[in-house]
C-alpha cells in the first residue's frame, strides 16, 4: 500500500507542476472546444490536435492529449444532450434521455448529472488503474516473444468481436493494417519493403497522415454527403446543479455505470461505446418503471455518461501497461509516444515511472477540471454548437493540412493524408470499419519482431506458441472469442445491440 | 446459376484482392528466408496471402449471400476537397502559409453548394490570418508565412 501511495505521490508531483497543469487545462479546453462542434468525434479531435503537442516535452504532450480525449468526450455529451446530435458513438445513448430532459427544460440538470457522473467515474477508474496497472505491467514483463505475440493476436481478435459488421471485413482490415505497418526499412535485414520507390517511405508510412486521413478527412467527406444539419432552438440553460432528490435517484445508476465502464473499457474494441450501451441496457432492466426511459429519465443520462468516462479511462490500462491500444484514440496515444521517442510497452512503468504515474495523476486532475471549469463554461460551448458545418469544414481542413505538414515539414505527407482520406471514405462506403486497420498498423512492427524472435529462439518450431502454457492460454482465449463472435445467435444479438 | 447478390461485397472483395496484388508486387524481389530465420519478405507475404484469400472469399460470397447495392459516392466533394489538399501540398513551400491557407479554405468551401463566394472569401482570409498568428507566430512552428521570392 505504501508503494501505491509513493507512486501516487510521484504522479501528483509530476502532474501538479504549473506547466503540466496548464497542459492539462489546455487539453481539456481544446478537446471540448473541438469535440462539441457538430460532426467531429473524439478520434478526429485527438488526431487533429496531435501535431500541436509534438513540440512539448513527452509528459506534457501525453497529459495534454489525455485531456483532449476527455474534453472531446465531454463535448460530445454536451452536443448529445442539448441538440440530439451525438458527436461520437459513445454518446449516442445519452441522446435518448438527455435530449428528452433538455426538451422538458431540464438541460442544465442533465448536463450537471452527466458531469458529476463522469467525475465520479473518473475518480474510481483512476483508482482502478493505480491498482491494476502495476500487477499487469509486472506480468507483461515476464512475457517472452511468444507470449507477447499471442497477446497481440488476442487483442486484435477481441477487436473483431467488439466491432460491428462482417467478421471477414474486420479481418481484412486487420491484415491490411499489418501490411501497411511493415512498409519501410526492415529492421533486421535493412531491406526496403513496400516503399514504391519513394525515398520518404523508407521510414515507413507515417502515422499522422494515416490517422488524420482515415478519421479526419474521410469523416469530413462523409459529412459533406449528408444534407446539412441545422441546429436551432437552443434555450438558455439554467440550474446546472441537480437537487438532492435527483442525486439520490441517479447515484445507483452512476455506481453501476462506473462498474460496467471500468470492466468493459479495458477490453480491446470500442471500450467507451460498448460501456455506455451496456450501462443503459442495465438501467432499463433494473428500473422499477422501465417506461420512463426514453422520456427523460435521469438515470438514462447518469449511467451511460459515467460508463463512457470510466471506459475511456480504463482503456488506458492495456495501452500503458501492455503497449496494446484498445481503441483508436489509444492507438493515437501510442503513435504520439513513438514520435516522442518513447517505446510503448510494459517497460514504461519501470523505465519511465514519472511519465506513467504523472499521466495517471493528470487523469484525475483533468476530470476535476471538466467538472469545475468546463461545466460553468457551458454557455460558450452551446454557442459553438450553432456553427453551421459549411463554415466549419474548411477550418477543419486547414487544421488537418497544417497539422500533417508541421510534423516533418513534408508536403508529400499532406498528399498521403488526402489519399488515405479518400480511401477511408471508400472503406466506409464498402462497409469496412477502419478502426482495426489503425490498431493493426500500430501493432504490426511489434508483432513481426516478436514472431521473428520467438521463431529464432525455438529454431523455427511454430508449435512454441501452443507448447508454452501462457501463450497457449492466450491463444485459446482468442480462439474462443473468435468462435463466439462467429456464432450466429451471438452475432444477431451483437448487431441488435449496435442498432439500438 | 451465378447471380450477383451483393454488389457492395463484390467490390469490397475485389478491393482487398487489388491491395494484396499491390503488396505481392512490392515484396516481389525480397528474400523469403525460413521460418527459423525470416527474411524481409516472409511476414508480409503471409499477410498478403491472407488478404488475398479473404478478399476472394468476400467476392465469392457476393454471389451467394444477399447484400446491399453500392452507395452513391459524393464525387463533387471528393474532387474539390482532394484538389484543395493537393494544392496545399504543392504550394505551401513556395507560396507560404497565408496565401496557401486562404486558397485552401476558399477552394474547399465550394464542396458545399450553399456556400456563397463573398462570405467564403472573407472567412478564408480571416482563417489564414488566424493560423498565421497561431502556428508560426505563437507556437513557433517552422512554416514560411509569405511567398519565397
Amino acid at each position: 500500500v505504501t508503494g501505491l501511495l509513493d507512486h501516487l505521490w510521484l504522479g501528483f508531483s509530476v502532474a501538479l507542476t504549473v506547466q503540466n497543469v496548464l497542459f492539462c487545462l489546455a487539453g481539456v479546453l481544446l478537446g471540448t472546444l473541438i469535440g462539441v462542434l457538430p460532426g467531429i468525434g473524439p478520434v478526429a479531435t485527438v488526431a487533429m490536435l496531435l501535431p500541436a503537442t509534438f513540440g512539448l516535452p513527452p509528459i506534457g504532450a501525453l497529459i495534454m492529449l489525455a485531456g483532449i480525449y476527455y474534453g472531446a468526450q465531454y463535448g460530445g455529451s454536451t452536443a448529445a444532450i442539448l441538440v440530439n446530435l451525438p458527436g461520437e458513438s459513445s454518446s449516442v445513448v445519452t441522446c435518448i434521455d438527455g435530449y428528452q430532459m433538455a426538451r422538458k427544460g431540464q438541460a442544465g440538470k442533465a448536463l450537471g448529472i452527466a458531469a458529476i457522473g463522469s467525475f465520479f467515474a473518473g475518480c474510481v477508474s483512476t483508482v482502478v488503474i493505480v491498482l491494476l496497472g502495476p500487477p499487469l505491467g509486472l506480468l507483461a514483463q515476464k512475457f517472452g516473444p511468444a507470449e507477447y505475440f499471442s497477446l497481440m493476436v488476442l487483442g486484435l481478435i477481441c477487436l473483431i468481436a467488439m466491432s460491428s459488421g462482417s467478421i471477414v471485413k474486420s479481418l481484412i482490415m486487420i491484415f491490411v493494417g499489418l501490411l501497411l505497418g511493415l512498409s519501410g526499412t526492415d529492421v533486421t535485414s535493412g531491406a526496403l519493403r513496400m516503399t514504391f520507390g519513394i525515398p520518404r517511405l523508407s521510414d515507413g508510412i507515417d502515422f499522422v497522415p494515416l490517422a488524420l486521413g482515415l478519421f479526419g478527412i474521410s469523416e469530413l467527406l462523409r459529412n459533406l454527403d449528408q444534407p446539412e444539419l441545422r441546429v436551432t432552438g437552443i434555450k438558455r440553460i439554467e440550474g446546472l446543479l441537480p437537487t438532492r432528490a435527483d442525486l439520490r435517484q441517479a447515484f445507483p445508476a452512476i455506481l453501476r455505470g462506473t462498474g460496467i465502464g471500468s470492466l468493459l473499457g479495458a477490453l480491446p474494441g470500442g471500450g467507451a461505446v460498448l460501456s455506455s450501451f451496456a450501462a443503459y441496457m442495465v438501467e432499463k432492466r433494473v428500473a422499477k418503471d422501465p417506461s420512463r426511459f426514453g422520456q427523460g429519465a435521469i438515470e438514462g443520462v447518469a449511467a451511460p455518461e459515467s460508463a463512457n468516462n470510466a471506459g475511456a479511462q480504463a482503456s488506458f490500462i492495456p495501452m500503458l501497461t501492455l503497449g496494446i491500444p484498445p481503441n483508436p484514440v489509444m492507438a493515437l496515444m501510442i503513435g504520439a509516444m513513438t514520435i516522442q521517442g518513447i517505446a510503448p510497452g510494459p517497460q514504461i512503468m519501470t523505465q519511465q515511472p514519472k511519465l506513467f504515474w504523472g499521466m495517471i495523476a493528470s487523469m484525475w486532475i483533468g476530470n476535476l477540471m471538466l467538472l469545475v471549469i468546463n461545466l460553468p463554461l457551458v454557455g460558450l460551448w452551446v454557442r459553438l454548437l450553432a456553427v453551421p458545418y459549411r463554415v466549419l469544414f474548411p477550418a477543419i481542413l486547414i487544421l488537418c493540412c497544417i497539422g500533417v505538414y508541421s510534423v516533418n515539414s513534408s508536403a508529400l505527407e499532406v498528399a498521403f493524408m488526402m489519399l488515405f482520406g479518400v480511401v477511408g471514405y471508400g472503406l466506409y462506403k464498402l462497409a469496412f470499419d477502419p478502426t482495426p486497420l489503425l490498431l493493426a498498423f500500430v501493432l504490426s512492427p511489434l508483432i513481426e519482431e516478436n514472431l521473428r524472435r520467438a521463431m529464432l529462439i525455438s529454431h523455427g518450431d511454430p508449435t512454441v506458441f501452443v507448447s508454452e502454457p501462457l501463450s497457449a492460454g492466450l491463444l485459446v482465449v482468442a480462439a474462443v472469442v473468435l468462435a463466439l463472435a462467429a456464432m450466429p445467435s451471438i452475432r444477431r444479438a451483437r448487431d441488435e445491440t449496435f442498432k439500438e | 446459376v451465378f447471380r450477383l447478390r451483393s454488389p457492395r461485397d463484390l467490390v469490397a472483395g475485389l478491393f482487398a484482392l487489388a491491395l494484396a496484388a499491390v503488396a505481392f508486387w512490392q515484396i516481389g524481389g525480397l528474400r523469403m528466408g525460413t521460418l527459423f530465420r525470416m527474411g524481409p519478405a516472409y511476414f508480409p507475404l503471409v499477410l498478403a496471402a491472407i488478404v488475398a484469400a479473404l478478399g476472394a472469399l468476400l467476392a465469392g460470397s457476393a454471389f451467394v449471400l444477399d447484400g446491399p447495392r453500392l452507395d452513391r459516392w459524393g464525387w463533387r466533394a471528393i474532387a474539390i476537397v482532394g484538389a484543395a489538399i493537393l494544392f496545399f501540398a504543392v504550394a505551401i513551400e513556395d507560396l507560404g502559409l497565408f496565401i496557401t491557407t486562404a486558397v485552401l479554405a476558399l477552394a474547399a468551401a465550394f464542396a458545399e453548394p450553399h456556400n456563397k463566394f463573398v462570405s467564403s472569401l472573407v472567412f478564408a482570409l480571416a482563417a489564414a490570418a488566424f493560423v498565421v498568428l497561431v502556428f508560426p507566430v505563437a507556437l513557433r512552428v517552422g512554416i514560411p508565412i509569405w511567398p519565397r521570392l
